[in-house]
C-alpha cells in the first residue's frame, strides 16, 4: 500500500519530467528508424539528447519524473529485450570453440575492468556497470544491471558515456586499424566485432558498413554471424546480474531483474519453438521497438538526470580508462584466441 | 580549527588529458569515418576500378586510423606535458595552500618560471611570509593577552549574542567547585538581556547551590556583566569573581561576634554564681552547649590528686541523651582530655579521633566535636567539650569555646576566692559582732557604772558646799564650784557616750515627723537668748524617722549655734531643699565662724573647734563634750545622708546635712 502511494505521488509530481523523457526517447527511436543508421543507437542518442537538454537548462520540478522514468521503463524494456534476444535455441547454434572464446573474452573484459576499478579505487557501481556495459551489450546491459546494483543516475551516465566512447573509438579507429593491419578476413572481422564491440548497433555497423572488407561473404551473413556471437554475450547477464547485485550488498542476492530477464527469455525461446511463425512475424516486430523505446525513454531520463561534467571528474577519467583498457585487452584476447583456434 | 584535506573529486590534469583525448578521438573518428564511408563512394562514382578503390580505401583506412592512434598518443603526450607544465605549479600552489590551511606556515613554493604562475608563486611566497609575520605578531599579542588574562583572578567568560560560551580563561575542570559556566548564563539571563539592550554594565551576586560540597557556605560569586563587540555583533563579557572566602569570613566573623556576645552574657551570669561550685560546673556545661549550638557538652576537671580527670557536669540538647548525660555526671573518669593543652577540632569523629571519642560518638549519636582544655599556665586542669550531630564544628566554634575556657578559669578562680572571702567575712563578722556586742555592753556598763560615783561625788560636793559654806573661804567655795562643774561635764560626757553607743543599736519606732514642729519644739527647749532669733526660711518636710534621733540632730546643731553666738543680734536660719533623692537641710548662723582646718575635725569623736574670740559669756557656756556633732554625723549617716560645714571666721557658719528620701519615706 505504501509502495503504491509512493508510486502514485511520484507519478503526480513527475508527470512533466516523465513526459519530456518519453518525448526524447521516442524521438531517439524515430531518428534511428528514419536514418536507418545502425551506429545511431537510440539508447545512446536518447541519453546524449537528455544530457544536452539538461546542460541547456532543466527545472527542478522535472526531476521527480526523471527519477520515475528508469523505474518504469527499464524493467519493461528488460522483459521485451529478453523475450527478443535471450533465445537459448539460437545460442546453441554457435560453435563451441567460439562460445569458449567468447567466455574468455568476457572473462578478460570483467577481469580487466574489475581489477582496474579496484586498483584505481573506482566507485563500485561504476565499475560493475562499466564491466557489464563493456563485456555484454553496452547501454542495454547497463540499463538492466543498474537497478540490481542500486546505481545513481551519475553512475549510469559515467559508465554509459565511457563505454560509448570506447566503442566509438573501437568502431571507427581500433578495429579498422587492426583489421587492415593484420588483413583479417571478413568472417574474422565479423567475429571480432561480435566478440568485443559493446553496442549491438555498433556490431551491425562494423560487420556491414566497413568499406575495406573484402566482401567475400554477403554483408547480411556477416551481420547475422556477428549478431549471433553477440547474442551469446547476453548470457553473461545471467551471471553478471546476481554477481554484481551480491557484491554490492555483500551477500548472495538474486535480483528480481534476473528473474524477469530469465523468465522473459525462456518465454521468448518457448514461443520461438512452439509458435515459430507467429513469434517471428508478430512478436519480434513488436518486441524490438517496444524495448528500444522503453530503454530510450529510460536513458533519456538518465541523461536528463546526469551531470556530464562528472565525466571530467576522477571517476569519469577512471571509467574511461577502465572502458578503454577492457576493450584493448578483450581485443588482444580475441586475436590470441583466434590464433589458437586457427592453429589447433 | 584545522583544515582537513579532502581528496579532490577531479583534477586539473585529468580534465586536460580527457579533454585532449576527447578532441582527438572525436576528430579522428570523424575524419576516419568520413573517409571510410564517403571516400569509397566518391572514388567509385569517379569510375575507378573496384579493386583499386578497395585498395585505396584499405590503405587510407590503415593510414588514417594509424595516424589517429599515433595522434591519440601524441596528443596524450602533449596533453601530459602541457598539463604537467600548467598543473605542476598549480598542484604545488594547491599543496602549499593546503599546508597553510593546516597551520604549516613555513611553506615556500619553488617555481622556476617568470610567467604568471611564477608571479603567482612569488606572490604566494610573499603572502605566506606576510601571513607568518602577522601570525607571529598575533601570537605574541595573544600570548601577552593570555598572560594578562591568566593572571586575572576572576573568571572571564565571553558569550556571543546567542548566549553561547565562546571562550573562558579557565577550563571547567580547573574551577574551584564542580560548576558549569552555562549555569551562570542561565542565572544571569535577565541581566545579560538588559546589558545587551542598554549597553550598561550590571553587577550581581550569585550563590550557587553546588551538590556534593561539604562546605558550610555555598560558593558565592560576584559577576559583572559587560557588553563587548565580537566582530560585528554584540557579545557579553562575564567577569566572575569568587567571593566565597570573603562571604565565609564575613559569616564566620558574624558568628564569632555573636559567640562573643553570648559568651559575655554567660560570663556575667556565671559571675553571679557565688554559692556552689557544682552549680557553677553545670552552668558552664549549659553555657558551652548554647555557645556553639552543640547537642552535648561536657566539663571534666582534675580530681583532688590532680592526676585524673573526672566528669564534673554535662548538658545535652537531645532528650535521648539526657539519661546518658546524667550518667556522666556521676563522677566517672574521663579519658579524652588533650594532655598537651591544645584545643582540638574534630570534624569527623568516626574516622579521625581517638577510640574513646569514637565510642562517645556512637553512644550519643554525634559526629563532630571540639575540645577545649582549661589550662592555668602549662598545666591542664580540665577540659570543656562540645559534640554535635550535623554540620561539623569549625574554627569559630573552637575559638569561642577556647575563649570560654579561659574565662571559666578566671571565673572559677574568682568563685573560689569569693567563697574563701565569704567564709572569712562570715568569720570576721561573727567576730566583729561579738566584739561590738562586748564593746557596747562595755560602754553601757561603763557609762552606768561611772555615773554612780559621779552622782555620789556631786552629792558630796553639794553637801560640802551647803554644810560648810561658812567654814569655806572663797577659794574653797570656788574649788567646790569647779569640782561640781567638772562633775557635770563628766556627767555630760558619759551621757553623750551613752547616746552615741545607742545610735544604731537601740532603735525606736519610726513615725511621721513634721520637722517644722520638731524644730519649733527644739528651739523652745533650747530657749535662746533674746538677742538670738531662730527662723525657718521655708517649710520643712514631713519625714518618717525616729523622732528622738531627729531631735538630737537639730538640738545639737541649733544648740551649738545658740551656744557659740557672739553677736548682739544673732540670726539662725533653718531651711531645706529637695536635692534629687535627698532632703538637704541647712542651719546658718552669723556667729564667730570656724576656721577651715576644723571643718573635718569637728565631726570626730571628742574633737571641737577652738574659738579665737570667745564672747563674754559665763565660762561654762563653752564647756562641750565634743560628742554632739559626732552624734549628728552618725545619725545623718544612719539615714543615708552626709554632713558638712561651710564657714567664714567672724561672719558665721552654715551646717548642711542631707537625708535620703528613701530612708525617710
Amino acid at each position: 500500500m505504501q509502495k503504491h502511494n509512493f508510486f502514485m505521488n511520484h507519478l503526480k509530481q513527475g508527470s512533466s519530467g516523465l513526459t519530456l523523457a518519453v518525448l526524447i526517447g521516442v524521438l531517439s527511436y524515430g531518428i534511428r528508424v528514419l536514418t536507418k543508421a545502425s551506429f545511431a543507437d537510440p539508447l545512446l542518442v536518447a541519453m546524449v539528447i537528455g544530457i544536452v537538454v539538461r546542460t541547456t537548462g532543466s527545472r527542478a520540478n522535472l526531476k521527480p519524473g526523471f527519477t520515475l522514468a528508469p523505474i518504469i521503463f527499464i524493467p519493461a524494456g528488460i522483459v521485451f529485450y529478453a523475450a527478443n534476444n535471450l533465445n537459448f535455441i539460437k545460442l546453441a547454434e554457435v560453435e563451441t570453440s567460439m562460445i569458449a572464446l567468447l567466455m574468455v573474452i568476457m572473462l578478460v573484459y570483467f577481469a580487466t575492468v574489475l581489477l582496474l576499478g579496484r586498483l584505481l579505487g573506482q566507485r563500485k557501481q561504476i565499475t560493475y556497470l562499466t564491466a557489464t556495459g563493456s563485456a555484454i551489450c553496452g547501454a542495454s546491459a547497463i540499463a538492466i544491471t543498474s537497478p540490481a546494483v542500486e546505481a545513481e543516475p551519475d553512475d549510469i551516465s559515467i559508465s554509459l558515456l565511457s563505454v560509448a566512447l570506447a566503442a566509438l573509438v573501437g568502431l571507427f579507429i581500433i578495429l579498422p586499424f587492426l583489421g587492415t593491419l593484420f588483413d583479417i578476413t571478413d568472417r574474422s572481422y565479423a567475429l571480432l566485432s561480435g566478440s568485443v564491440m559493446q553496442f549491438t548497433g555498433f556490431v551491425k555497423v562494423a560487420a556491414l558498413k566497413i568499406p575495406f572488407l573484402r566482401k567475400e561473404i554477403p554483408g547480411e551473413d556477416l551481420v547475422f554471424l556477428a549478431l549471433s556471437v553477440k547474442a551469446v554475450r547476453y548470457l553473461g547477464l545471467l551471471i553478471a546480474i546476481p554477481l554484481f547485485a551480491s557484491l554490492t550488498r555483500k551477500r548472495l542476492y538474486f535480483s528480481w531483474i534476473l528473474w524477469i530477464f530469465l523468465g522473459a527469455g525462456l518465454l521468448g525461446t518457448w514461443c520461438s519453438v512452439a509458435h515459430e511463425s507467429f513469434y517471428r512475424n508478430s512478436i519480434i516486430p513488436f518486441l524490438k521497438p517496444v524495448y528500444n523505446i522503453s530503454w530510450s525513454i529510460a536513458m533519456a531520463a538518465v541523461g536528463l538526470n546526469a551531470n556530464v561534467k562528472k565525466l571530467l571528474s576522477d571517476n569519469g577519467t577512471k571509467a574511461l580508462l577502465m572502458a578503454f583498457a577492457g576493450f584493448f585487452t578483450a581485443t588482444a584476447a580475441f586475436f590470441a584466441g583466434l590464433y589458437v583456434i586457427q592453429v589447433f | 580549527m584545522t583544515y582537513k584535506i579532502k581528496h579532490p573529486k577531479s583534477s586539473l590534469r585529468n580534465n586536460i588529458m580527457v579533454i585532449f583525448f576527447l578532441i582527438i578521438v572525436i576528430w579522428g573518428t570523424i575524419i576516419t569515418g568520413l573517409f571510410q564511408f564517403i571516400l569509397q563512394d566518391i572514388l567509385t562514382k569517379e569510375g575507378l576500378n573496384e579493386t583499386v578503390v578497395d585498395s585505396i580505401a584499405r590503405h587510407f583506412t590503415l593510414i588514417s586510423t594509424g595516424l589517429t592512434i599515433v595522434g591519440i598518443f601524441f596528443v596524450l603526450f602533449i596533453g601530459f606535458i602541457l598539463s604537467k607544465t600548467i598543473t605542476g605549479p598549480v598542484e604545488k600552489l594547491t599543496k602549499g595552500v593546503m599546508e597553510i590551511a593546516q597551520g604549516r606556515l613555513n611553506v615556500k613554493i619553488d617555481i622556476d618560471s617568470k610567467d604568471e604562475l611564477g608571479q603567482l608563486a612569488e606572490g604566494f611566497n610573499f603572502m605566506t611570509s606576510q601571513v607568518r609575520d602577522s601570525l607571529q605578531k598575533i601570537a605574541s599579542a595573544k600570548e601577552y593577552t593570555d598572560n594578562i588574562v591568566a593572571t586575572v583572578p576572576s573568571i572571564l567568560v565571553v558569550l556571543n549574542n546567542r548566549l553561547e560560551v565562546l571562550s573562558a580563561n579557565v577550563t571547567p575542570e580547573k574551577l574551584p567547585y564542580p560548576i558549569v559556566l552555562e549555569e551562570f548564563v542561565t542565572l544571569l539571563k535577565t541581566e545579560i538581556k538588559t546589558c545587551m539592550e542598554t549597553g550598561r554594565s550590571l553587577n550581581k551576586e550569585i550563590v550557587l547551590g553546588v551538590k556534593g560540597t561539604a562546605e558550610a557556605v555555598s560558593p558565592a560569586f560576584s559577576v559583572v556583566v559587560s557588553q563587548i563587540k565580537i566582530s560585528e555583533n554584540n557579545g557579553v563579557l562575564l567577569t566572575i569573581t569568587d567571593i566565597t572566602e570573603s562571604k565565609q569570613a564575613e559569616l564566620q566573623s558574624r558568628r564569632y561576634r555573636i559567640g562573643l556576645e553570648k559568651l559575655d552574657w554567660w560570663v556575667r551570669r556565671l559571675l553571679l554564681v557565688t554559692t556552689d561550685e557544682q552549680y557553677f560546673y553545670e552552668a558552664v556545661a549549659k553555657a558551652a552547649l548554647n555557645l556553639v549550638n552543640a547537642d552535648l557538652a561536657m566539663l571534666a576537671m582534675t580530681d583532688r590528686s590532680g592526676t585524673h580527670f573526672i566528669y564534673k557536669s554535662a548538658a545535652g540538647s537531645k532528650t535521648h541523651t539526657a539519661l546518658d548525660v546524667m550518667d556522666l555526671q556521676s563522677g566517672k573518669t574521663c579519658e579524652w582530655v588533650p594532655e598537651n593543652g591544645d584545643p582540638m577540632l574534630i570534624t569527623d569523629l568516626s574516622s579521625n579521633s581517638p577510640d574513646v571519642l569514637k565510642e562517645l560518638a556512637g553512644k550519643f549519636d554525634v559526629n563532630t566535636a571540639v575540645l577545649s582544655p582549661i589550662c592555668p599556665g602549662d598545666r591542664v586542669i580540665g577540659c570543656l567539650a562540645a559534640f554535635r550531630k550535623g554540620p561539623s564544628f569549625d574554627k569559630v566554634d573552637e575559638q569561642v569555646l577556647s575563649l570560654f575556657s579561659q574565662r571559666i578559669l578566671i571565673i572559677l578562680d574568682n568563685l573560689r576566692l569569693l567563697l574563701t572571702l565569704e567564709e572569712r567575712v562570715i568569720e570576721r563578722t561573727a567576730e566583729l559582732k561579738s566584739a561590738n556586742k562586748e564593746l557596747k555592753s562595755f560602754a553601757y556598763v561603763v557609762s552606768h557604772d561611772l555615773k554612780a560615783p559621779l552622782r555620789a561625788i556631786s552629792q558630796l560636793a553639794g553637801w560640802i558646799s551647803e554644810d560648810y559654806s561658812e567654814e569655806l573661804d572663797d577659794e574653797g567655795k570656788n574649788k567646790i564650784k569647779l569640782l561640781l562643774s567638772k562633775v557635770k561635764r563628766m556627767y555630760s560626757l558619759i551621757d553623750g557616750i551613752l547616746d552615741y553607743s545607742k545610735i544604731g543599736r537601740v532603735q525606736e519606732e519610726k513615725m511621721q515627723v513634721d520637722l517644722n514642729q520638731l524644730v519649733r519644739d527644739v528651739t523652745e527647749a533650747i530657749a535662746p537668748a533674746d538677742n538670738i532669733r531662730v527662723t525657718i526660711s521655708n517649710t520643712l518636710p514631713v519625714i518618717v524617722c525616729e523622732k528622738t534621733r531627729m531631735e538630737q540632730v537639730f538640738q545639737n546643731l541649733l544648740g551649738n549655734a545658740v551656744k557659740h553666738m557672739d553677736k548682739t543680734s544673732g540670726e539662725i536660719k533653718i531651711s531645706c531643699i529637695d536635692d534629687d533623692g535627698y532632703w538637704r537641710f541647712s542651719i546658718a548662723d552669723n556667729g564667730p565662724g570656724i576656721e577651715e582646718k576644723y571643718f573635718e575635725k569637728i565631726f570626730q569623736l571628742f574633737q571641737q573647734a577652738t574659738l579665737k574670740a570667745k564672747p563674754a559669756l559665763p565660762d561654762n557656756r563653752y564647756e562641750s563634750t565634743g560628742l554632739g556633732l559626732t552624734i549628728v554625723k552618725k545619725i545623718v549617716e544612719l539615714y543615708g545622708g552626709e554632713i558638712w560645714v561651710e564657714s567664714e571666721v567672724g561672719k558665721g557658719s552654715t551646717f548642711f546635712f542631707t537625708l535620703s528620701k528613701a530612708e525617710t519615706a
